[in-house]
């Protein structure tokens, strides 16, 4: 008699509706891991870097555009040595070799017999600490992913010109994009402060160096033991 | 007694499996939705929309002349973004430019080399094209949209030095603080003719400038 009862309550209180459930879901797919809405199409959130600096050296060679404050604006080139002991910090060598010219002094040569300044190739030595805390992805196009980081760096250094004066110091940021495992592709915009002095004019000058370059990264990334 | 007990547990431990074993099904037709809706999202649909939009921005930053001293420079811009990757710009800057080399040859050799008015007025057209699209991660959960873009155009630099017609190349980034407002980072060489006393020369002027822009309209 309970047993009967058992069965009837069961009955009433849902096995059957159940039942008529696996019935509905018959023309319903169960989820594969691999499905786009299964484990495999979930969300990632954080991830690990696909491309990674620590324990790596660099070596970078670039050219760009030397905006100079006090003289003429000019071309320069040049190149680096960077270590990364930890991802986002490293260390780096940089040297930019420009030729540092005085136009505006051109037309008064035309006038008056005789030149002050002397043209002459300026070579700039800086040591600077790295430090790449945005790491970014981007997309070009519909399909086409990259990496990426943003850096910033800070140092000093010395200029080898007779217009120049002291230490030299240098700041700025850049952007680096990995397409592959061992390159990297770099936009630089730095701040060289000097102090300098050109037709007796001696000041502190600020002047704005943008590079592009290429890096190789070597040796093979460390990735990280767990 | 004890055997409803068993009743109602094993009606318990039947109804528990139950909807287990339907929890990772889906409907077909509902799974066709979500996963284009999921593939909307991550290719086509941008959460920062430029397309059809006007910008305004205010910018201001350093100017280093290529004969003159580098100093400030202040200015403008509106731009319409005719699709998500191209747009044209119109532009405006204001600087003061002077030459502290200039000013000592004047003084030493008694010649005015420089005319005594000094503003810069520089309007520009450009052609704006910013193909790439992406985000960082900012502090613990932040997640920040930026474009880069490079930018070619025409104008006039208007000051008593510069002969007028003028080119302009740059590059630049925006960084989206929310769908309607934006900082911008633009690096722009304006290539022209300038006349010191009887020589002409092609100088080539660099700007480094940092704005806040705003879209409009603010809301789709």
């Amino acid at each position: 008699m309970w047993l009967l009862a058992s069965t009837l309550a069961l009955a009433a209180a849902g096995l059957l509706p159940s039942l008529s459930e696996r019935t509905a879901n018959a023309e319903e797919s169960c989820l594969d891991p691999a499905d786009p809405l299964g484990e495999a199409g979930a969300r990632k959130g954080v991830q690990k870097r696909p491309f990674l600096k620590r324990l790596r050296a660099e070596i970078s060679v670039w050219g760009g555009f030397f905006a100079s404050d006090l003289l003429s604006s000019t071309y320069t080139y040049g190149g680096a040595l960077a270590f990364y002991p930890f991802e986002d910090w490293g260390i780096e060598l940089a040297v930019h070799v420009s030729p540092f010219d005085l136009a505006i002094e051109k037309p008064l040569t035309n006038f008056f017999a005789g030149q002050v300044y002397q043209k002459a190739n300026a070579y700039i030595a800086t040591a600077n600490v790295l430090w790449s805390p945005i790491h970014f992805k981007l997309k070009g196009g519909e399909k086409h992913i990259a990496y990426g980081d943003v850096f910033f760096f800070v140092g000093a250094g010395d200029t080898i010109n007779d217009t120049v004066q002291g230490l030299t110091f240098d700041a700025g940021f850049g952007l680096k994009i990995y397409p592959a495992k061992y390159f990297a592709v770099r936009f630089d915009l730095r701040d060289f402060v000097m102090l300098q002095e050109a037709i007796a004019i001696q000041r502190v000058t600020n002047n704005l160096v943008g590079t592009f370059g290429i890096s190789v990264f070597f040796p093979n990334p460390r990735p990280y033991s767990k | 007694m004890s055997r409803l007990l068993t009743a109602l547990l094993l009606l318990t431990v039947l109804l528990g499996l139950g909807g287990r074993a339907s929890a990772d099904c889906v409907d077909e037709k509902e799974k066709e939705r979500l996963i284009a809706k999921k593939r909307g999202r991550r290719a086509s649909e941008r959460e920062f929309v430029k397309q059809a939009r006007h910008e305004l921005t205010f910018q201001g930053g350093y100017y280093v002349s290529d004969l003159l001293d580098g100093t400030f420079i202040v200015g403008g811009a509106y731009t319409y973004h005719i699709t998500e990757d191209v747009s044209v710009e119109a532009s405006f800057g204001y600087s003061k430019v002077r030459s502290s080399i200039a000013k000592r040859l004047e003084n030493d050799r008694a010649i005015t080399v420089l005319p005594p008015e000094d503003r810069v007025f520089l309007i520009f057209t450009d052609l704006v094209w910013s193909p790439v699209h992406g985000k960082f991660r900012l502090f613990a959960d932040s997640i920040v949209h930026f474009d880069l873009y490079g930018a070619a155009g025409v104008g006039v630099i208007d000051n008593s030095t510069s002969f007028g017609a003028a080119g302009q190349l740059g590059l630049g980034a925006r960084i989206w603080l929310s769908p309607s407002w934006a900082i911008r980072i633009d690096v722009r060489d304006q290539l022209y003719r300038q006349q010191i006393l009887t020589e002409n020369q092609f100088v080539q002027d660099i700007s480094l400038t940092l704005g806040v822009s705003v879209f409009l309209p603010p809301k789709l």
